[in-house]
């Protein structure tokens, strides 16, 4: 490609060019996959677990004896549906015997969610050890999209296509779902309990149930908490810039400005940032008395090590504060650090957090197994039972669709309780704040606070 | 004078990350796009020593030993290609960056590393400000390198071995030159300098990604140095810090502060690429 004499010609430009451009949208994927594993685990983060399970001996669950109908549900209460449309034929994924439900996790690659996998397998085979959902059990399908987009949307096409699973269940391959909103859309396959999904789909895709907030009410819940509860009279807000965390900062704002504070401070932030020192400098000769940091682990670090250096400590909300690493590597800087969670935190023992604990001890006895990434799985698995149990044998998509839509003042034992209704999949608007104690993160209060 | 201060800083660690990009460049032709990479296993092998309780010394040994055998290990894997075009040379980089981010996935999860700071805790104050004996350590760091390897190219028989090569290789080779031996060094060096940005760079703590993508900036910086000159790069990386850390200080740029980084780094990258004379980019001899 060069010439003889060495120089660059233009081929040699433009291939240079074009791998720089390929190299960026590489890296920038990459990037977008560290924000959004960070978002996954800021939504799963529920406080402090010290108590780790054991690996899978097999990843797919078995299916075992049969059960009243119902039996195998959630502690949650039930609410009669609206009657529905009869099948018109037969529904992908559900026969006399079974229903089949498939799921795609990044296991390898640049990853590991495979705890979410665990959890989602904890609970299938509950419900199959005492008889499956009226009478038929639950087929787990699982695939790995090894952090590869490519992979993972061949994945869901074949979970789809193929095994013709009736709905996705504890779905986190970031980088495929994000690309497969559409295709799951159009070929109306229910979604329960997303770990990656951009505001918009909450009121706009009727297939989509994250079981969470959606990213700019996670951020008007955190701005007002600041505002309001830290006392903030100047606020910032630090932003990694990647779509869900800008939502997410979006709301915040938006909360500020809806409360009438009106000097606050917003930073985007690369994921390149190799130095926090000038922002913390910036904020500090800006007279912001109060920091909410919407960043992954490691830049979370590296700020509160920089404000450190500066001997500046102003009161602080931390989305990644809730990983007791984080807190443990910034030291006493970390100390005091408030930590919103949107599910309920494991130390809080409830029945759910009960049966969760037991589940994974009875089917991982070994140990090994995060369990504040586990429950993105059990939870969504136990919603999706639950609301599979009150339809009866007649099991079709679009009742179940409407079953979701139809939960009223629902109490799954995670959240606070919530209704699903079309055109609004938010489930309740609420989150758990803790604070940074001697590296342990410790409910602020048992109390949900509401936006 | 505060934000300059704080631009240049920033722009030693760009800077220092570009010292060994360049250099494997001037010898052998090759845009490493996994320095980054290489620089984020030895930062990660540093940080699994010390949490072993390895003292920092030897665990930074080890770590720079290890950054030697990679480099061995990536000047044998490109044997074959040395007579392959700069692109497939190239691909091959990126399929090694994508290689060792999988492989350090195996090793360590994707989970944040801390990394334990090579400098004293704590800085001086200077315009209303600390500036922390790390970012002064880095700062000194970059500027030694830039000294030290000018005189190695200049001064010792390998480095002017080096430089023969990097000019004509064929020539260099009828002179009685071992170019697989010089190559071999290039890499050693290149990687070495990749493991001591990962390391010090990395501190305090650092994620698998995060090196890896600060690889656009050290190329920038090393555009900035025309790919040949360390001097050149150095201001080359002081240069993108400061106009990377200076708009911020204005009130219309300072929601976008940081992602004017990446944005400033790639708009010199297609730059420098499209605009520079050729001969400023390729003549990689004499010029250390």
């Amino acid at each position: 490609m060069s010439n003889r004499s060495g120089r660059l010609g233009l081929r040699d430009k433009v291939f240079l060019g074009a791998l720089a451009l390929a190299l960026l949208v590489n890296l920038w994927m990459v990037d977008s996959l560290r924000d959004e594993v960070a978002k996954l685990r800021k939504a799963q983060g529920t406080g402090p677990v010290t108590e780790a399970l054991a690996e899978p001996s097999a990843q797919v669950t078995e299916d075992s004896a049969a059960a009243p109908a119902g039996e195998a549900a959630s502690s949650a209460d039930r609410t009669s549906l609206p009657v529905a449309q009869p099948p018109g034929g037969s529904q992908a994924g559900v026969s006399k015997a079974a229903i089949k439900i498939g799921t795609v996790v990044t296991q390898t690659g640049l990853v590991d969610m495979s705890p979410i996998v665990r959890g989602l397998s904890a609970w299938v085979q509950h419900v199959n050890a005492e008889g499956g959902v009226n009478g038929r059990r639950i087929e787990l399908v699982v695939e790995d999209d090894g952090t590869d987009t490519s992979r993972g949307s061949a994945a869901i096409r074949k979970l789809v296509e193929n095994d013709k699973v009736f709905a996705l269940v504890g779905e986190c391959a970031p980088l495929s779902d994000v690309q497969n909103i559409e295709y799951l859309k159009q070929k109306g396959v229910p979604v329960i309990g997303s770990c990656i999904l951009p505001t918009d789909q909450f009121k706009t895709n009727r297939y989509q149930f994250a079981l969470r907030p959606s990213p700019d009410t996670e951020g008007r819940i955190t701005g007002k908490y600041a505002a309001k509860d830290m006392g903030a009279k100047k606020p910032a807000v630090i932003v990694l810039d990647q779509q869900l965390m800008v939502e997410m900062g979006n709301g915040t704002v938006a909360q500020w400005k809806a409360m009438g504070v009106k000097d606050y401070v917003v930073e985007t932030v690369a994921a390149t940032n190799p130095n926090f020192t000038p922002t913390v400098v910036r904020l500090r000769s800006q007279g912001v008395d109060n920091v909410t940091l919407l960043l992954d682990s490691a830049s979370t670090i590296r700020f509160l090590q920089a404000a450190a250096q500066q001997g500046w400590k102003p009161p602080m909300l931390s989305i990644s504060s809730y990983d007791e690493e984080v807190n443990r590597y910034a030291g006493e800087q970390a100390e005091g650090t408030v930590v919103p969670g949107f599910t309920e935190y494991l130390v809080t023992n409830g029945p759910q957090q009960r049966q969760f604990r037991a589940d994974m001890q009875r089917f991982y006895p070994q140990g090994g197994v995060r369990l504040e990434l586990a429950t993105g799985g059990y939870h969504p698995a136990q919603v999706f039972t639950d609301v599979l149990g009150k339809l009866g044998d007649d099991v079709t998509r679009e009742r179940f669709i409407n079953g979701m839509e139809s939960l009223t003042n629902y109490d799954d034992g995670w959240e606070p309780p919530y209704t699903l209704r079309s055109g609004n999949h938010e489930t309740a608007r609420a989150a758990k704040f803790a604070v940074v104690k001697e590296g342990r993160v410790v409910p602020i209060t048992g109390q949900w606070y509401y936006l | 004078m505060t934000s300059l201060i704080l631009g240049l800083a920033t722009g030693s660690i760009y800077a220092l990350m570009a010292l060994g990009v360049v250099i494997v460049y001037k010898a052998t032709g090759v845009l490493n796009f996994a320095h980054g990479a290489m620089g984020m296993m030895a930062a990660f092998l540093f940080s699994s020593l010390t949490l072993r309780n390895l003292p920092v010394g030897l665990a930074l040994l080890v770590a720079l030993l290890f950054s030697a055998g990679l480099g061995v290990a990536v000047a044998f894997a490109l044997r074959p290609l040395r007579r392959a075009p700069r692109l497939t040379r190239a691909i091959f980089m990126l399929g090694m960056l994508a290689l060792l981010q999988n492989l350090a996935v195996s090793i360590w999860g994707p989970k944040v590393r801390m990394v334990p700071s090579l400098f004293p805790s704590g800085g001086l104050r200077i315009f209303g400000f600390v500036l922390g004996y790390d970012q002064m350590g880095i700062m000194l760091v970059a500027a030694g390198l830039v000294i030290a390897l000018s005189a190695f190219f200049r001064l010792t028989k390998l480095g002017v071995g080096i430089r023969a090569v990097s000019s004509d290789q064929d020539a260099a080779a009828l002179q009685g030159i071992n170019v697989t031996r010089i190559t071999i060094v290039t890499w050693i060096l290149g990687s070495v300098l990749a493991g001591v940005a990962g390391i010090m760079i990395s501190s305090p703590a650092a994620d698998i990604f995060s090196l890896t993508l600060l690889v656009i900036q050290a190329f920038a910086a090393a555009l900035l140095g025309r790919l040949t000159s360390l001097p050149a790069t150095l201001v080359g990386g002081l240069v993108l810090g400061v106009l990377t850390t200076v708009p911020a200080s204005f009130d219309a740029l300072r929601p976008h502060a940081q992602t004017i980084p990446p944005v400033v780094s790639f708009l010199l990258i297609v730059g420098i690429l499209m605009f520079r004379s050729d001969s400023s980019l390729i003549s990689r001899a004499g010029e250390a």
